[in-house]
């Protein structure tokens, strides 16, 4: 039997770490099951993964160890001096010295000037996604987009269109410190041992490894306020004098007046948990009706023509031989969800008791079904027959009871 | 087995015992996790194996042992991993490659590996080496998250096809 899986995809995704809907799972279960050579290619990608961390690696972590300058290789002590060392000579015998150790000591200062001269031009931080106006380390946000920064130390800072900031790199005790200007900022911070400090004209956000929001709000009569918002990892914040600490999942607006204090601002909610889906049958079914009712119909299950992708193996395999009741979609609807159709109503009232049906169902509550969807054929023959008994006997306007009762011209003579 | 000949074989196959765990369980993370179980397992047993035994043989029977726990561990039907023979036929299919093979393979990936665009090699680095989720690198790249699943399907499917036919060149396998 062919398959319509990609069985290299399905490999990928697994080994992606990606869930695999049942039927994947189960699909790849059998087939490594049954063949040796893609268990091979299973073993062979996953290695190659494996494998992968190594061949791209940039470099790995090198020990530096350093040695002070008072220790001496033991080495050039135990080796015996084959020539009789000499004896020291005084420095006011060596005429050359002191023009020697004066140019070295102005080379060694022209180096130093060069070399922090560099460093001073050379932004701390580099721009991975959008666009800016760079100046050293002063940078604006030019488009309609965010931009992501990464510094020095693998901190990341998304900042929002036209927010202004400085990146000013290591300062004293903080590995980095960036200067917010104006606009708002997302802070992804590395973890290290040292501080990482956002500075703003509203106050101070000190931090040890975290993510955070940093939001300067513009305010009519007063200086901006600093909205900070804790995603992971802790802060401390220093705002003109009030000191907060702020959680995973905290926010607080500094500097604000009560009144202007946004409704956005509240506490996230952390996401619902998903609930887990119980294995369900969905799918189309071939059988005969052995009882109905106004709005459901009992079929007993010969055969499962198909099964929806969500649709649990086991209980597919377990449908022929049950009788199964099936339910037109109910008319209760939340609002703005579209009416339901009658044609699935009209469906089962033109159904006889004895007829060979196949028909699309969705279990629903139990071990009930719902009508799902009726195929074209099966709407005509609902519809058309219900035209044929209406050439009949045409049937009475139905009265709307919520709107007024038609008026009797005569009643009002 | 003596300790250091322990430690030269966990060097030495570390790629292999890793790769046959994540085959198993389709997660890097929990097989990093269950190499490091494994390995202390191994240190812990090491006095009854044979000096010379077939390594990766004895890795693949902790394996499957380690994987068979760590699924009872966890809630059923939150892990999704193959039946008990499937992943035993899976650990078995590292067990019947030559030991050697592995080798010849790794220096294949690398040689293929330079062979990739800056673009694409950052793009394996990120997610490979550094673990970076996929709607991470989507939304760096501008992309949609299935673009660029498709793109690492792509890129994963063209490295192993370079890697195979370098292995079918004389004096590669």
């Amino acid at each position: 039997m062919s398959h319509p899986w990609d069985w290299d995809y399905l490999i990928h995704k697994h080994l992606s770490g990606e869930e695999l809907t049942e039927e994947q799972r189960s699909a790849l279960n059998d087939r490594l099951r049954k063949f040796p050579r893609l268990r091979k290619r299973l073993a062979e990608m996953a290695f190659e993964q494996a494998q992968m961390r190594d061949v791209l690696a940039t470099s790995e972590g090198v020990p530096i160890l350093i040695v002070p300058d008072t220790v001496r290789e033991p080495a050039a002590v135990a080796a015996a001096p084959l020539l009789k060392p000499l004896p020291p000579i005084p420095w006011y015998r060596r005429p050359w010295i002191l023009p020697a150790a004066a140019a070295a000591g102005f080379l060694v200062l022209v180096l130093g000037i060069v070399a922090w001269r560099n460093s001073a031009n050379r932004a701390p931080f580099e721009v991975v996604k959008g666009e800016v106006r760079a100046e050293g380390g002063s940078v604006e946000v030019s488009a309609a987009a965010p931009a992501l920064f990464r510094m020095s130390d693998g901190s990341e800072a998304e900042l929002s269109p036209s927010s202004t900031a400085v990146f000013r790199g290591r300062v004293g005790d903080a590995r980095q410190v960036v200067e917010l200007n104006a606009g708002a900022g997302r802070f992804k911070v590395a973890k290290a041992p040292d501080t990482f400090k956002i500075e703003t004209p509203a106050g101070r956000v000190t931090v040890l490894g975290t993510e955070f929001t940093v939001e300067l709000r513009k305010q009519k009569k007063r200086p901006a306020a600093m909205a900070v918002s804790v995603t992971e990892g802790r802060v401390r914040v220093d705002a003109r004098g009030e000191v907060r600490e702020l959680g995973p999942g905290e926010r607080h607006v500094f500097g604000a007046e009560p009144e202007e204090k946004r409704p956005e601002e509240k506490k996230p909610q952390p996401p619902p948990e998903r609930k887990e889906a119980r294995p369900v049958f969905n799918g189309v079914v071939r059988g005969k009706v052995v009882g109905k009712g106004d709005a459901h119909v009992l079929i007993a299950v010969d055969a499962v023509v198909s099964s929806r992708k969500d649709a649990a193996p086991d209980l597919a395999a377990a449908m022929p031989g049950r009788t199964i009741k099936v339910m037109v979609p109910g008319p209760k609807r939340k609002e703005g969800e579209p009416e339901v159709s009658k044609i699935p109503f009209l469906y089962v009232r033109k159904l006889a008791i004895g007829q060979e049906v196949s028909l699309d169902v969705r279990q629903t509550k139990g071990e009930d079904f719902m009508i799902g969807e009726l195929d074209r054929e099966q709407a005509d023959w609902a519809v058309r027959e219900e035209r044929r008994e209406g050439d009949k006997e045409p049937k009475k306007k139905a009265r709307d009871p919520e709107k007024s009762p038609e008026r009797d011209p005569k009643k009002e003579d | 087995m003596r300790e250091e000949t322990l430690v030269k074989n966990l060097l030495t196959y570390k790629r292999v015992l890793e790769g046959m765990l994540h085959a198993m369980v389709g997660d890097r993370a929990a097989a990093e996790d269950l190499f490091q179980e494994m390995a202390v397992l191994m240190t812990r047993k090491r006095e009854e194996t044979d000096e010379d035994c077939k390594f990766v043989a004895w890795g693949r029977q902790i394996a499957v042992n380690l994987v068979r726990d760590w699924r009872k561990k966890l809630a059923r039907g939150k892990v999704q991993t193959f039946d008990d023979d499937v992943l035993e036929a899976v650990a078995g299919s590292f067990e019947a490659n030559a030991e050697s093979a592995w080798d010849a393979r790794a220096e294949a990936l690398r040689i293929c590996a330079e062979k990739l665009s800056d673009k694409d090699r950052t793009l394996l680095r990120r997610r490979y080496e550094e673990s970076v989720p996929v709607e991470k690198l989507a939304a760096e790249r501008s992309m949609s998250r299935g673009a660029l699943d498709t793109t690492l399907y792509r890129l994963r499917r063209a490295l192993h096809d370079c890697v195979e036919m370098r292995l079918q060149q004389p004096g590669m396998s």
